[in-house]
């Protein structure tokens, strides 16, 4: 067995341009695959940061029945030790509170139903960003009883900064929930929906107009990784008691976007696979015209001697090399390719940017080096050469020596 | 002779009369009676609610004046958040005074079918008192014992235009005094969906009226809405121009 | 010429090789423009269903309309102005709307919607969603009734109402006061976008004008179709300048999503072309080389009987460019026939219907490509070609006649 390793091995170096042609052009193949999978998979790992980071957070803790019914009597509290231990685990950057509810906004003559969203301020920023959608005015403090309102809805009422706005809804337990509160700021929020009807409060603020004293709505959890969650999860979920408590992932509360992501996926994973059809035939061409090259050499060797088995068996194992130089070749060709993209993404300009810069989206076209995706490219490639193999293989077995020396 | 007999045929029908009109009573009168019974053409009462949840209670008090169905001013008493607030009912228009925030508001459509105060009866609700006459046709399908009571149960059916989203409604009204013992609310599939039931017989200002009222959602429980009027007064001087936004902000 | 013929005939010489490469490209091809057809499709259908259920061409609104629906604020002269714009050059079709937003409630649930107010006759001219009911949903306004409402299904699920159901629909009307009014469903529609769906509810204008008390004359919307979409934008600009009181937007403008979905399709179907003839051009390189390497004897030959080494480096680079054409021809005559049958027959993607409907894709896709998109490629194809010659071309010209002559 050795002594064929080694006559694989040689047999690739004793004819160095052929391996070469034949390795670049699975590297190549390699390479093209892994830089398409890795925009596709990177735009939407792109997405889902923005979603995740713009709204949801990674994780978040509600009382149990909230999701569903999303009313203000479906407020909960936890205690603070719970949620400083929850805080204290290395994979939570912050956990940031809430307290959503709907309400009434009216100015002079004009009424429209809003979504109030009590934050803590400083906290939500950090996660949120939500001091860059800043257009006009300051931004809110925590002590503050000042309100911050959405440029669609501020043009709708009517109100600048400074003007008050009246804020009318049920509150806890029917409790009436009214104020006022003098507009401290404008901000243009990522999406028309939520530029066109949302207001934030001070939770503070928003617990008393609310009259929920310290409960919330929502304990929003910011983590370092999209893949820790799972873990979190675990841990809130053992932590606290089911029957109060719901806790969810970034994936139950963001469900179209990832039936969105999914489809598109679907698409893009018919793209590779079609080139995959295109890279197949290469390959085959290659390993083809490779075998019938050597036919003569092939001839000499069965016919001093060498077993057909045998010798089918070199020839394998040689495509078998190749293949890994390929796999390794053709990674670390891409490594440097993506690494650049990575901190040079590709950007949009023209309408596409004015489109995208409306949803808030960053108009760019970012790369995922997801190592996943490097696996799974080199797995498709070796299966494609493992198929290519059977051809000399075969062509070996089934050898006329005769004719074959004459070639 | 002919005279006599045709003067006794007279004289006896004339007695006859009465029971006839008394069996030709129809199922609106009785409705229209029973809301006069607890409205008369004017009143002012002292009211407590009492919202019931699974999980937790409330209480509002208030006061409250009402000319007919389509003029009434509620002042809440109680409890100390809401004392102050004063609700209005002008016909088509509801509005609401809030002196914490010194501010008038009209309630617009999209909250009409919230519940006043978080309760069970909703603003729609509040809004077309009067359709129990206007938005139907009604008739006296049966008559029944409820709670030792004999009552007329009237079926209400909704006029083809009428902008009610019940199929089918139901109510039991005393036979004696005409008093409105219970209700019930069907969807299109003759589900019921929401009924309520009158208690505690009182006199008040000279008439017999239900003092304890309960609203319960169907299919909900632990859920519903109980009513207890406190006092009552009815046909006081209350003139329509009463109802205004400026006496909403002087009512005490 | 002569070198033509001789390159010609060098590709077919070899016939196992030849056709190996051919089938590369042909295959590369039909998967580059098939999904390219199938992707434009998806988007043109989506931007197609755009047109025919929310946004016709060009729409008119009161500037201050916007959209929080105020009814007061109107357009005036409706009736004049359809007049005028029906006989405009370019207008296919006009309709007015009324539209406010109203709560439309049963007795077992209440759900904010939109009322849309329509002219039946000249609505199913510039609108299609009179197709989406089928028969045994009802129909759209056939009859005569008063008061009838078409809803969605996904609404009147939500609602728990069907046919006949009765709907109260409450709003605030042209004074400012709450009104309402029973509704009975005659129709129920579906499209492909529930999120849509749920939000509109049509009636009659007629209906919903004496609800409302809106005086005649005024309306809240004019919708228009074109001959020609593509003139949306310069139409819409000169009927901005006749028309000064209301605002007018082409389709873009109300939907700027889609426009930006279609641009971003191309940008992917042109990457995604990009893509595989790179690994094409990569392919035909490799093949060239091997065709070199054996064919060295013969090339040495040459070059020793005297051909020029620009004419050994000008032959090569024709016997790619043909098997580099050949291949794209046959790729492309497969794709057109697979095009044409899959674009008549459909593609029927109903398992992904749930997440594609909910951003508005249809669940059956009609791939199409426009036969310009034939003729891109095929020069693409060829300037592949081209440069894919030249680095084999080169090796060629390595060659020293004398040793390869010697080779076996």
């Amino acid at each position: 067995m050795k002594t064929i390793i080694k006559l694989a091995w040689r047999n690739i170096w004793r004819n160095k341009r052929r391996t070469l042609i034949t390795v670049a052009s699975i590297m190549f193949a390699l390479f093209f695959a892994i830089i398409m999978r890795g925009f596709q998979i990177g735009s939407y790992a792109k997405m889902k940061e923005n979603a995740i980071e713009s709204y949801s957070g990674y994780l978040q803790v509600h009382k149990k029945g909230y999701w569903d019914d999303k009313n203000i009597n479906n407020v909960f509290s936890l205690d603070k030790k719970t949620i400083a231990k929850f805080e204290s685990d290395s994979r939570v950057i912050q956990i940031i509170p809430r307290l959503e509810s709907f309400a009434l906004a009216s100015s002079g003559e004009s009424t429209k139903g809003v979504a109030v969203i009590g934050v803590s301020p400083e906290k939500e920023d950090k996660m949120t960003k939500i001091r860059s959608y800043m257009q006009e005015g300051e931004f809110i403090d925590d002590d503050d009883k000042a309100i911050l309102v959405a440029a669609d809805l501020a043009k709708f009422l009517k109100i600048k900064v400074g003007d008050t706005l009246v804020l009318f809804s049920s509150g806890y337990h029917g409790q009436t929930a009214a104020g006022l509160y003098p507009v401290k700021g404008i901000l243009k929020l990522p999406t028309p929906e939520m530029n066109r009807g949302t207001v934030y409060l001070p939770i503070d603020e928003a617990q008393s107009f609310f009259s929920t004293e310290d409960q919330l709505t929502a304990l929003v959890f910011d983590l370092h990784n999209i893949d820790d969650v799972k873990g979190m999860e675990e841990l809130v979920k053992n932590s606290l008691d089911n029957d109060q408590y719901e806790v969810m992932g970034w994936e139950i509360m963001n469900k179209e976007l990832l039936q969105m992501i999914e489809s598109d996926n679907a698409g893009g994973v018919i793209m590779v696979a079609i080139l995959y059809m295109v890279i197949a035939f290469g390959i085959f061409g290659t390993v083809l015209m490779m075998t019938n090259e050597r036919i003569r050499e092939f001839s000499v060797m069965i016919s001093i001697g060498m077993q057909k088995k045998k010798l089918a068996l070199v020839v394998v194992i040689e495509l078998f090399f190749l293949t890994i130089l390929a796999i390794i070749a053709g990674i670390l060709i891409s490594l440097p390719v993506m690494i650049y993209y990575v901190y040079n993404p590709i950007k949009f300009t023209g309408e596409a940017l004015d489109a995208m810069k409306d949803f808030n989206f960053e108009p760019v076209m970012p790369i995922s080096m997801d190592p996943q995706i490097f696996l799974f490219q080199a797995i498709s490639i070796s299966i494609i050469t493992l198929i290519a193999m059977s051809y000399p293989a075969i062509k070996i077995m089934k050898l006329d020596v005769v004719n074959g020396l004459r070639s | 002779m002919r005279n006599i007999l045709l003067l006794t045929l007279l004289i006896t029908s004339c007695y006859s009369i009465p029971t006839n009109a008394q069996k030709n009573i129809t199922a609106v009168d009785i409705i229209k009676m029973a809301d006069e019974k607890v409205r008369g053409k004017t009143n002012t009462s002292v009211m407590e609610m009492e919202i019931i949840r699974p999980t937790w209670k409330r209480s509002v008090t208030m006061k409250s004046w009402g000319r007919g169905m389509d003029y009434s001013m509620t002042y809440i008493t109680a409890p100390a958040k809401d004392k102050g607030q004063v609700f209005m009912k002008r016909v088509t228009e509801m509005w609401n005074w809030m002196p914490s925030i010194g501010r008038m508001i009209k309630i617009p459509a999209s909250m009409m079918s919230q519940g006043w105060m978080g309760s069970d009866y909703t603003n729609d609700d509040i809004l077309k008192e009067s359709s129990i006459v206007v938005d139907y046709t009604h008739k006296i399908s049966a008559e029944e014992n409820i709670d030792g009571h004999n009552t007329y149960k009237i079926e209400m059916i909704p006029k083809e235009d009428a902008a009610v989203i019940w199929s089918k409604v139901y109510k039991w009204i005393t036979k004696d005094e005409f008093i409105q013992i219970k209700s019930e609310y069907y969807d299109e599939d003759d589900d019921l969906v929401k009924s309520d039931h009158s208690y505690d017989f009182k006199i008040m200002d000279g008439r017999l009226i239900p003092t304890r009222i309960e609203i319960l959602p169907a299919n909900e429980e632990g859920k519903k809405t109980v009513i207890y009027i406190k006092e009552t007064k009815f046909d006081i001087d209350l003139p329509e121009s009463f109802f205004s936004q400026q006496q909403m902000k002087r009512i005490r | 010429m002569l070198l033509i013929k001789i390159a010609w005939r060098n590709i077919w010489r070899s016939k196992l090789r030849s056709a190996v490469v051919m089938l590369a490209i042909a295959s590369g091809l039909v998967g580059g423009l098939f999904s390219s057809a199938w992707m434009n499709g998806m988007a043109k259908q989506r931007v197609k269903d755009t047109f025919s259920i929310e946004t016709a061409h060009i729409q008119f609104h009161n500037a201050e309309f916007a959209d929080n629906f105020d009814v007061k604020k109107t357009i005036l002269n409706t009736e004049e102005k359809l007049e005028e714009l029906s006989k405009t050059e370019g207008i296919k079709a006009v309709t007015s709307r009324l539209k406010t937003s109203a709560m439309a409630a049963t007795a077992n649930k209440n759900m904010g919607v939109t009322i849309v107010g329509i002219l039946p006759k000249n609505e199913k001219e510039v609108f299609g969603l009179y197709k989406k009911l089928d028969s045994a949903n009802g129909d759209f306004f056939e009859t005569k009734k008063k008061n009838s409402i078409v809803i969605s299904k996904a609404l009147a699920t939500e609602l728990k109402a069907k046919l006949k159901s009765k709907i109260v629909l409450t709003f605030q009307d042209y004074n400012g006061e709450i009104t309402g009014a029973a509704f009975k469903v005659i129709g129920i529609f579906k499209t492909t976008n529930s999120t849509w769906d749920k939000m509109h509810v049509f009636v009659r204008a007629a209906d919903l004008r004496k609800v409302l008390e809106l005086p005649e004359g005024q309306s809240h919307e004019i919708d228009i179709l074109l001959d020609d979409y593509n003139q949306a934008m310069i139409i819409s600009e000169q009927l901005q300048k006749r028309y000064p009181d209301v605002l007018s937007e082409d389709w873009s403008k109300i939907q700027p999503y889609i426009n930006f979905i279609t641009k971003y399709m191309d940008i992917m179907m042109g990457v995604f072309m990009l893509i595989i003839l790179g690994a094409l051009g990569f392919g035909i390189v490799n093949t060239m080389l091997m065709v070199i390497l054996e064919r060295t004897r013969e090339l040495g030959m040459l070059m020793a009987i005297g051909m020029t080494k620009r004419r050994v480096f000008v032959m090569i680079m024709y016997e790619t460019i043909f098997l580099a054409l050949v291949g794209a021809l046959l790729g492309e005559l497969i794709s057109m026939l697979l095009i044409n049958y899959y674009g008549n027959a459909g593609i029927d993607l109903s398992s992904m219907a749930e997440g594609l409907e909910t951003v508005g894709y249809s669940v059956i896709t009609f791939p199409e490509l426009e036969p310009v998109r034939y003729i891109q490629i095929t020069v693409m194809v060829f300037a592949t070609g081209i440069l894919a010659s030249i680095y084999p071309a080169i090796k060629a010209l390595k060659l020293d006649p004398a040793s390869a002559i010697r080779t076996i």
